[in-house]
């Protein structure tokens, strides 16, 4: 069975996956509509997506596509800024310097980020010797907002960063085997986010799935239409959400057309008794 | 919380620095402006709701809006305000889910306008002016962080034309059992059966505890309002609501309530669509509905029984004047069905 990964870490340098595809298990793959080294294991899916953020944004709208189970994103890299080199930091917000624009992606709960500093991402487009107190420098995390916020909202995607450069250590002197040796202490706390953030679900996940199947096996035996079809999941919805069950598929399917089933249907959702006091 | 958002304009703010205190373990994010958070695409109102953020901010622009026709308890000029924007609590059937994009909570700190405007807006009146706290929020709910009671019901001895209505499910009262009942104010209670207060109106306190705060505010002298709104149908609910109005009437001194507010279930359209998508796995939601103009409401046969049972109900303990229906026709979304 190919993997169902339900989270996406995106790294932009090799030098940045290495040690976490070390710990976390993570196998090469590939995948034909995915330019970008990929590693994968059954719940995590990996990218280099390279330098960037138009390379960051392009790859994860494809990794979303390619990969539709996944419902949350880590991206984990290096950035430059004025605090301690190494230490690990949660971005609050995103601010894509050559736009403006800025996102909030909602922050995991302290808990599992503990003792973890927070601060701005700026997302430049070329490194930067500029750095300013209240926030650190990056090269991707705009990008990642930009195709996972439509896609995943605002709970589907966290940034977090290592100080390599700033200015104490100039982003020149950072060598490649600096930046995997920076992110190791931190790789507990990594592991821990994304055990985290692989168990967001879609709210009413079970609900919707069940209902889903169950639209699925009528439509697969009698015809309908598009706006047929969101009509039946709406009834097959408020089946399931007033009575606890959907009703057997294999009644509804001896009904020759999509009316016909709707009607059934509607009569018996209108029919469901509504009581408060045994519940 | 574990993240506090606060706009950078006023960060000096007196109240500001008070909450940020308070709440020092948070997490402290700089912001521009509040709707930045709280009006961005792509959050999850559901998802939110199981941890939100507090917001502070600065109200700009309109803080006083008339109430929509027809709404009020008795007085001639009724205006509301929100001080906060969103509620602690998650009623199913709460149309705050289908107003605003964000679950994250805002509270506005800048009371003193908030005070400036009612006073100016009551004083452009000849009569005494109501004002209505507690669409866009629960009125003493987030009391014990915000204060706002307090500093409301300071300033209020200065304003001899205002009246207030504090609209709520919470049994934070104590800043009102702290001091001297002002008759100008009324602590009003949304009620509900208890089977429906556990079913559907998550985290809020019990039938009971909202029974007994008011039983307490009345001992202490506090015009108390009862707020039958939204009247929930089922097919048990002449039962439910029969028990619930013995057990209302019989621990309340009907005669000293100061008003009563029956209301039944709506909500705008596109507001029933939002919450559909949100809670597909709703039971109130996917009860029969039908369209009336722009709102969703029960269908006439299902709803027109309970709600006249429920009007000699509450008629036979709350005499005639004292008793305000809301109506439906009117526009959204103020009218509609309340946060508290």
């Amino acid at each position: 069975m190919p993997p169902l990964p339900r989270m996406c870490i995106a790294t932009a340098l090799a030098q940045e996956s290495r040690p976490i595809r070390r710990y976390l298990r993570l196998r090469r793959a590939d995948h034909p509509s995915l330019p970008c080294p990929l590693y994968v294991s059954q719940d995590v899916v990996l990218l280099e997506t390279g330098l960037g953020k138009l390379r960051a944004a392009a790859m994860l709208a494809a990794s979303l596509c390619a990969y539709p189970s996944v419902r949350s994103v880590l991206n984990v890299g290096i950035a430059g800024g004025t605090g301690k080199q190494g230490s690990l930091w949660l971005g609050h917000a995103v601010l894509d310097q050559g736009s403006g624009r800025r996102w909030y992606p909602d922050l995991p709960a302290q808990r599992e980020l503990p003792n973890t500093r927070h601060t701005l991402v700026e997302t430049v487009d070329a490194p930067s010797t500029d750095y300013r107190p209240d926030r650190i420098y990056d090269m991707e995390a705009a990008g990642l907002c930009a195709a996972a916020i439509p896609v995943l909202g605002t709970g589907g995607i966290c940034c977090l960063k290592v100080l390599s450069d700033g200015p104490e250590a100039p982003v020149e002197l950072v060598r490649s085997n600096d930046v995997s040796a920076l992110l190791e202490p931190h790789l507990p706390t990594i592991n821990k986010l994304v055990s985290h953030l692989s168990q967001r679900s879609e709210p009413a996940h079970a609900h919707r799935t069940a209902v889903t199947s169950a639209a699925v096996a009528i439509t697969d035996v009698v015809h309908h239409s598009e706006s047929e079809k969101h009509y039946l999941h709406r009834l097959l919805a408020r089946h399931l959400a007033l009575a606890g069950t959907l009703p057997a598929d294999t009644e509804l399917v001896r009904y020759a057309s999509a009316d016909v089933i709707a009607a059934q249907l509607q009569q018996r959702v209108e029919a469901i008794a509504i009581h408060y006091k045994a519940s | 919380m574990d993240t506090v958002y606060f706009e950078e304009s006023i960060a000096s703010h007196p109240q500001t620095l008070r909450l940020l205190e308070r709440q020092s373990a948070a997490r402290h994010v700089p912001i521009k402006r509040y709707t930045d958070v709280f009006n961005a695409a792509g959050q999850n109102f559901r998802e939110q709701k199981a941890r939100p953020a507090l917001i502070l901010a600065e109200k700009r622009g309109k803080r006083v809006l008339p109430t929509p026709p027809g709404y009020g308890i008795g007085g001639e000029h009724n205006y509301y305000f929100a001080h906060m924007l969103n509620c602690v609590y998650d009623c199913r059937y709460c149309f705050l889910q289908g107003m605003y994009r964000s679950a994250h909570h805002v509270v506005f700190v800048n009371f003193e306008d908030f005070f400036e405007d009612i006073q100016t807006t009551a004083a452009a009146n000849e009569h005494p002016s109501w004002f209505f706290s507690g669409y866009d929020c629960d009125s003493l709910a987030l009391d014990p962080l915000t204060g706002f009671v307090d500093a409301m019901l300071d300033r209020l001895a200065t304003m001899d034309k205002v009246r207030l209505e504090l609209r709520t499910k919470s049994v934070q009262i104590r800043p009102l059992l702290r001091r001297a009942a002002d008759t100008r104010v009324v602590v009003a209670f949304s009620l509900s059966p208890e089977a429906i207060v556990s079913a559907e109106e998550h985290g809020t306190p019990t039938l009971k505890r909202r029974l007994d705060a008011l039983k307490r505010l009345q001992a202490h002298g506090w015009p108390i309002g009862l707020r039958f709104d939204p009247i929930i149908a089922s097919d048990d609910a002449l039962a439910l609501y029969a028990e619930f109005f013995d057990q209302v009437f019989d621990e309340l001194d009907t005669l000293a309530v100061h008003s009563a507010t029956l209301g039944s279930f709506r909500l705008p359209r596109a507001f029933h669509s939002k919450l559909v998508r949100m809670y597909p796995d709703s039971r109130l939601l996917a009860a029969p509905m039908q369209r009336h103009g722009d709102m969703m409401s029960y269908p006439a046969e299902r709803e027109q029984g309970l709600m006249e049972y429920c009007r000699s109900r509450i008629a036979s303990a709350v005499t005639a004047e004292r008793l305000f229906e809301c109506v439906t026709d009117i526009p959204a979304p103020a009218s509609t069905t309340a946060g508290s």
